[in-house]
């Protein structure tokens, strides 16, 4: 096999991705390619997003065409350079489909499912993939999340790190019961949550309310936290948008929901019936609703934030970075200022709340130079 | 068994109201005053008022499309249920119900009933609720001997005895269903029918009120009292057709002046009471013209309420849609 | 989260409402089964077992057997439920409402009505649809559209284990009437299921599949059916969208006039006799509201005009299937 020629594959984004389709290629054939520039439109049953080229190159040949459905690993195009000859370009095509199997969800695929730890009487959902590796990620997911809101950054970084992305409690697969719902007593979850998987120390990577958890964790167990990448983080200023916490508690349909979840997003058509779907199946179940509205207590009232971070933030003498989404409807990205030098912050152009999902590349090298 | 004075002019004064609203209604629905149709229970006011005065506002009653007369026994008001007879607003069901549909829950009344052997299934269900909370509570369902021959009745008496509910059953049987006489419609007996399920059953005249009272008292009790259920078969006749406008031809001429004369448990009451110097027969005229003058007032009311609205049109279909 | 089937999913909700609220009682014939014999008790748990187990968590004062009587099992569940209770009746199959409907037309769904506001029935009627096990002509009826022909009365028809538990516990703590139709083809169709309790709000029609050159619209058993057919197509590059009306009554017409408007083009794969039933009724209300987006005829997927027949072969010929509804997209787009 042609050790220039390159295999672009189907990305696997989330625990739960079987299959994807290219909606829309964004580059054509013959086309130099930088990694991280956007390659093709892909649409799972879950999310339609932009992949980016994972490798610089040029695009030699488009193996699938669009709306097609593939399994995750299916060859989508091959990079290579202009010297190959298409014999070998096909050769390398079939060589890769004949040794191509499909993941096996009963083996492989249930093997690295969601997990289940009890810390007291909470029950904690979480995935961990990348046991090998030496160095710990967690993440930490915001109010009304879930450890899916990882899915294009937990699998990427579990190629070097040991990676571990929890529901917190109230949210997910995870008990519904709160206590209080506050920064302290979530850190302390996070702190029991290590201690429990025998972790004596860790990289935490937390967005908006789960960044707040993760300033918290670093200030209250200083020996377990390595580093701190904050996304869009509560408690670094006063603004807030309440209105996206309370309607996003209250809104009970589908039609009600998706204007609130839109806010989320720089581009809001990122939104699909099934990623409301997955959020309103989460919301209808018994205690959720209370346990929400317990946390958005601890967030804010009236538009402003209870949780004041920033001294405490400066204060710590881990490596820090913070991302912000520019266009970020819920909290605004100014809340960077007046922070310790030390802290490297990001401001991403066109991006909303959620940076993570809308430039997880970026994103994720962030994390990587942070730790 | 021996009435006080008080409860005699319960009595009393039950059937006196319901024989004038029902009086009333006769009236001002040949008069073209009412919508609908209507039927009278004018000359079985000794049952409902026998049974009902056993109850209390917890214990319910399920009614026939001749129901007026349970209504008032078992305390709706008497205004509320003439505004639903004209279709005002007001009315005790919002003027959505009409004659065969008056109910308040609030009174334990679920409800009469536009469909013959409508009522006794519901019944079943009230008394299953008191089996299972040990309130103590009876439900009485009561139904025609036209009824007696659908085979909800059968259904539900059978039920009643194999869950052993605080059911009573009554069957006012007027002998006639529609126009067609009971001789023809019933094979068998009704009071056997109970019987054959296994229902503590008794035939009662239901011209006397005191009959009715003491049987009423008896079934009612031991299904209080965990017995299980019962029937009353109570034998009374009605004044009126079937409905207001029947000329009640199939009955002849003897037979209705019987009805009047003979056969009025008003008149049978007042006999009883005032031979045996229980009560004054100035204090039962009084409360005959008190009902008179409330019933009169009713109507007045009725006649100036406002009817409901379009916006009522979409109302009350559900809780929530 | 766990992998449960229909019958369990149902199974799961009762059992978890009837713990939540002592209010809940189960009726119906055999719903344990063994009543009055010295042999097994709970020897049942309902004809296809769905209701097996409750008898032992909550004992025959809330799991009630009742003779073979429907009018006075639907009456006595209405009349609870209109005293303080809220029970949960089983009609073993939706055919044997030829023997008791009046319980539901003229009195469960009219109460509230008829009573001017004042009356609240929480009453659930469980029962049991639809072809494909050679139940012949009195134990296959797909009969949803007579309840939906009446106000008063909400109806629900599950396609799926995660619906079947969300809409059952819905059903249950709502106050109006609900009849709830459970699939028999469906009892042993798995999913992932939260252990949770939780509900799904009615009126929300579920899009199964999005797509953009053609629309199938199912409900119950047939969804299955359009989103398989949805997929075949998918591999021959043609993306369909699915919608699942999830309750007939309320029914959400705005999804379906998304869905219709989404493509243009309509399938409605219903098992109902073919005589106003939810196919000819969204037709109507997709050419009422829609018509100008639409880009071919509306195509409707449904049984003839006969009774459900006995025979294998042609129960086959009746029914709905892949095939048909594949044929019928073909032939659109």
């Amino acid at each position: 096999m042609s050790e220039s020629l390159i295999a672009i594959t189907m990305p696997k984004w989330g625990l739960a991705m079987k299959e994807g389709a290219i909606l829309q290629w964004l580059k054509n054939e013959g086309d130099e390619v930088k990694k991280g520039e956007t390659l093709v439109e892909i649409e799972t049953d879950k999310v339609v997003n932009e992949m980016e080229s994972p490798e610089d190159g040029k695009l030699l040949k488009k193996c699938i065409e669009t709306d097609i459905r593939v399994p995750v690993g299916s060859l989508i195009a091959v990079y290579g350079n202009e010297s190959i000859s298409d014999e070998e370009i096909e050769k390398f095509i079939s060589e890769f489909n004949e040794n191509f199997v499909v993941e096996d969800d009963e083996a492989a695929g249930e093997a690295n499912k969601y997990e289940k730890i009890m810390l007291g009487d909470i029950e904690i959902n979480f995935s961990n993939i990348g046991e090998e590796k030496e160095k710990n990620i967690l993440f930490i997911h915001g109010f009304g999340g879930d450890l899916n809101n990882w899915m294009f950054n937990q699998e990427e970084l579990s190629k070097d790190y040991n990676t571990f992305a929890i529901d917190l409690p109230g949210h997910g697969q995870s008990s519904k019961n709160v206590t209080d719902g506050s920064l302290k007593n979530m850190a302390k979850i996070i702190n029991d949550f290590c201690s429990k998987n025998n972790i004596s120390k860790i990289n935490l990577v937390g967005h908006s309310y789960g960044a707040g958890i993760a300033i918290q964790a670093a200030c209250d167990f200083k020996d377990l936290i390595e580093s701190l990448t904050l996304i869009s983080p509560i408690g670094l200023g006063k603004e807030i948008d309440d209105s996206y916490l309370e309607d996003f508690i209250t809104s009970e349909s589908r039609r009600d929901l998706k204007p609130v979840l839109e806010k989320l997003y720089a581009n809001s058509e990122i939104i699909t019936r099934d990623m409301v779907n997955e959020v309103l199946s989460y919301k209808r179940i018994d205690g959720v609703e209370n346990s929400l509205k317990i946390m958005k207590d601890q967030i804010s009232k009236s538009n402003t934030q209870h949780n004041e971070l920033k001294d405490q933030l400066n204060a710590l003498e881990i490596p820090v970075s913070i991302i912000w989404g520019k266009n970020d409807n819920i909290i605004p990205s100014n809340h960077t200022e007046k922070l310790n030098e030390k802290i490297s912050i990001q401001i991403i152009e066109n991006c909303g709340h959620m940076a993570h999902t809308e430039y997880a590349s970026k994103v994720n090298e962030i994390i990587k130079s942070t730790n | 068994m021996q009435l006080s004075r008080e409860d005699l002019l319960k009595a009393y004064k039950g059937m006196c109201e319901i024989r004038e609203f029902d009086d009333a209604v006769h009236y001002e629905f040949a008069a073209d005053a009412m919508p609908g149709f209507v039927h009278l229970y004018v000359g079985e006011e000794a049952s409902a008022m026998g049974i009902c005065m056993h109850l209390n506002e917890k214990d319910t009653i399920a009614s026939t499309h001749r129901g007026h007369g349970h209504c008032i026994a078992k305390g709706c008001d008497i205004t509320d249920m003439m505004k639903e007879l004209y279709g005002k607003k007001d009315g005790i069901c919002g003027g959505k119900g009409g004659s065969m549909h008056i109910a308040d829950l609030s009174k334990g009344m679920l409800g009469a009933n536009g469909i013959v052997g409508g009522g006794p299934p519901i019944v079943l269900g009230a008394a299953l609720t008191y089996k299972t909370k040990k309130t103590g509570n009876v439900s009485v369902g009561f139904f025609g001997d036209g009824a007696s021959n659908q085979g909800s009745i059968s259904e539900s008496m059978n039920m009643a005895t194999v869950l052993q509910l605080p059911a009573i059953f009554v069957c006012e049987d007027n002998g006639y269903a529609e126009s067609t006489a009971k001789e023809y419609a019933v094979g068998g007996s009704i009071l056997d029918r109970g019987k054959a399920f296994g229902l503590d059953s008794h035939e009662v005249d239901g011209n006397d009120f005191f009959a009715v009272h003491d049987a009423a008292k008896h079934v009612i009790d031991n299904a209080r009292n965990g017995k299980g259920p019962a029937l009353l078969h109570i034998k009374t006749s009605k004044v009126y057709g079937h409905f207001e406008g029947d000329a009640i031809s199939y009955r002849t001429k003897e037979e209705n002046e019987k009805i009047k004369n003979e056969e009025d448990p008003l008149k049978i009451f007042k006999k009883k009471v005032t031979e045996s110097g229980l009560l004054e027969l100035s204090q039962l005229e009084k409360l005959e013209s008190d009902a008179k003058e409330q019933v009169k007032i009713a109507v007045e009311e009725s006649k100036k309420a406002d009817f409901p609205t379009e916006k009522d049109l979409l109302t009350d279909v559900y809780i929530k849609y | 989260m766990s992998v449960k089937s229909y019958r369990d999913a149902i199974n799961e909700a009762l059992l978890q409402e009837m713990k939540k609220d002592e209010n809940v009682v189960v009726m119906g014939e055999d719903v344990a089964g063994g009543a009055g014999t010295n042999g097994e008790q709970d020897a049942w748990g309902g004809v296809l077992g769905v209701t097996k187990g409750l008898l032992g968590h909550y004992g025959r004062e809330r799991v009630i057997d009742t003779p073979i009587t429907e009018t006075a099992i639907l009456g006595m569940a209405s009349g609870a439920a209109l005293t303080g209770l809220r029970p949960v009746a089983e009609l073993m199959f939706v055919d044997f409402m030829g023997v008791c409907f009046d319980q539901i037309l003229n009195q469960t769904a009219k109460f509230r009505y008829m009573f001017g506001g004042k009356a609240v029935t929480p009453v659930t009627i469980r029962t049991m649809y639809g072809g494909g096990l050679r139940a012949a002509s009195q134990h296959s009826q797909c009969l949803y559209p007579m309840f939906t022909h009446v106000p008063g009365i909400k109806v629900v028809v599950p396609s799926c284990a995660y619906d079947a538990k969300g809409l059952l516990i819905q059903s249950i703590r709502d106050d109006d009437p609900v009849i709830y139709m459970e699939h028999k083809n469906l009892y042993d169709v798995t999913q992932e299921v939260p252990d949770e309790s939780y509900t799904i709000p009615f009126g929300e029609a579920n899009f199964t599949r999005e797509g953009k050159d053609i629309t199938f619209i199912g409900m119950g058993q047939t969804v299955g059916i359009c989103n398989k057919v949805a997929d075949k197509l998918k591999s021959e590059g043609k993306s369909a969208t699915v919608l699942d009306l999830r309750t007939l009554s309320p029914l959400d017409e705005d999804s379906v006039l998304e869905a219709a408007e989404e493509t243009g083009k309509v399938v409605i794969v219903d098992e109902s006799y073919p005589r106003c039933n939810m196919a000819t009724d969204l037709s109507a209300l997709i050419c009422q509201e829609s018509f100008s987006s639409l880009k071919a005829p509306i195509k409707m997927v449904t049984p003839p005009h006969t009774p459900v027949p006995f025979s294998p072969p042609l129960e086959d010929l009746y029914l709905p299937s892949e095939e048909k509804v594949y044929n019928a997209a073909k032939e659109i787009l």
